[in-house]
């Protein structure tokens, strides 16, 4: 917290996260793999 | 031997060593569904030798579980001169071809990438605690990488046997 200017509060930004860093962003990211993958194979295909 | 039984046989080592292989990346995944940093202390403590001698054997088990269902799956193509065609993801095996290529980069990462920082961090293979911290680091994504990758690989290879999808 920095308080050293105006004596208000400076908000904290958020950290960043993998999303690896969750077991559910991860799955996610799985999945809209899987349905970007298929679509390739679809164009790819005809 | 009769090739239908030979077909079944590597199906179903395929199958097995996957399953023991994949069962243990998300054994990790419902044990820590979230990154947590390792500590200096827990690194500190050495264990003991019966410990990492179990240690050892189990990551030997499912790293070895991977070159087998990867071996089995690979012979499986060959044997039905389809490895060439689905790797060239050509026609109807380009999903079967594609699930091919997804399980090797898995493996590549399992032995290239998670297992030589995986080492330093078990303390197989000597390295300063702040090291072995960074590799925790490098262990987590690289498995989380392989949890992720199993998602599409699974989908191909089922869609792949039961027609469908990908036509």
């Amino acid at each position: 917290m920095d308080t050293r200017h105006s004596g208000t509060v400076a908000p904290a930004l958020p950290r960043w996260r993998h999303p690896f860093d969750s077991a559910g962003s991860t799955i996610g990211l799985g999945v809209i793999l899987t349905v970007v993958l298929m679509l390739a194979l679809r164009l790819l295909g005809g | 031997m009769d090739a239908q039984l030979v077909d079944w046989m590597l199906r179903a080592l395929h199958f097995a060593a996957g399953i023991v292989w994949i069962g243990h990346n998300y054994a990790n995944v419902a044990q820590r569904p979230h990154w947590r940093p390792i500590t200096r202390e827990e690194l500190i403590d050495p264990g003991s030798p019966g410990f990492m001698a179990r240690l050892n054997r189990e990551h030997g088990v499912f790293r070895w579980a991977a070159v087998v269902t990867w071996a089995a799956g690979m012979l499986l193509l060959w044997r039905k001169d389809w490895l060439v065609p689905a790797l060239t993801l050509e026609g109807p095996l380009a999903g079967i071809g594609l699930g091919a290529w997804i399980g090797t980069l898995m493996v590549l990462n399992l032995w290239l990438v998670l297992w030589p920082h995986q080492k330093k961090v078990l303390g197989f293979k000597p390295a300063p605690v702040e090291e072995r911290i960074r590799c925790a680091r490098v262990t987590f994504l690289s498995s989380r990488t392989n949890t992720m990758l199993s998602i599409p690989l699974l989908v191909f290879m089922a869609s792949a046997h039961h027609g469908g999808a990908l036509g």
